[in-house]
């Protein structure tokens, strides 16, 4: 291939590389389990919304049949969701109080690391330069 | 008589409709897919397999009733 690979020196395949093994870390550290349960139960709530609001504009009975039984589906699907996030301790629908608290929190540390993980994109440290 | 939109058979509102839930499904069950290769709890992994699995069935079902060919959904 190319001299610059036989060489060891200046690869810009590599650093790509190292780049997208390194946003992929950052982006997993956004992204917990917590993240992506809440990212989930909402996907699930709009499901619900839709399937409720296009059932009431369903005309042909076929229509309405296979939507009233993916609203089922889709109904029973966004309370497991909901359970889950309950029994985690993350969602506590009987005391707003401390949920409000813990999401301030939450909201808080996530846009701090995504500051953090933002500059590091845009100003890459010395030492991840090539030699 | 024909209704609706054209060879569709269906009403206009109940198209839209279709055509957006069909949207939304379809995304879902990509976002689930690729979120269920990074968590790391075992029982919300199975929960977004779950999903990954009712989403693109509920989407295939859409697709048959936007192209004509669902009778009934069963």
């Amino acid at each position: 291939m190319s001299d610059n690979t036989t060489r060891g020196q200046y690869n810009p395949q590599s650093q790509q590389q190292y780049g997208q093994q390194q946003g992929q870390q950052q982006g997993q550290q956004l992204l917990d389990d917590q993240t992506i349960a809440f990212d989930l139960l909402t996907a699930a709530k709009e499901a619900v919304k839709a399937y409720a609001s296009a059932l009431t504009e369903a005309a042909t009975p076929e229509v309405r049949s296979v939507l009233h039984r993916q609203f089922e589906d889709s109904l029973a699907f966004q309370h497991e969701v909901a359970d889950y996030v309950v029994g985690k301790g993350w969602y506590r629908p009987y005391d707003l109080q401390g949920q409000i608290q813990m999401d301030l929190q939450s909201s808080q540390q996530k846009l701090q690391s995504l500051q953090s993980v933002q500059s590091q994109q845009q100003a890459p440290s010395p030492g991840m330069r090539p030699q | 008589m024909s209704k609706g939109v054209g060879f569709l058979n269906l009403g206009y509102h109940e198209a839209l409709d279709l055509h957006e839930i069909l949207g939304l499904k379809t995304n879902c069950a990509a976002r689930s897919a690729t979120m269920a290769q990074q968590v790391m709890d075992q029982t919300l992994r199975s929960l977004l397999q779950k999903n990954v699995r009712a989403a693109s069935q509920h989407a295939q079902q859409l697709q048959g009733l936007l192209q004509g060919t669902t009778r009934g959904g069963r």
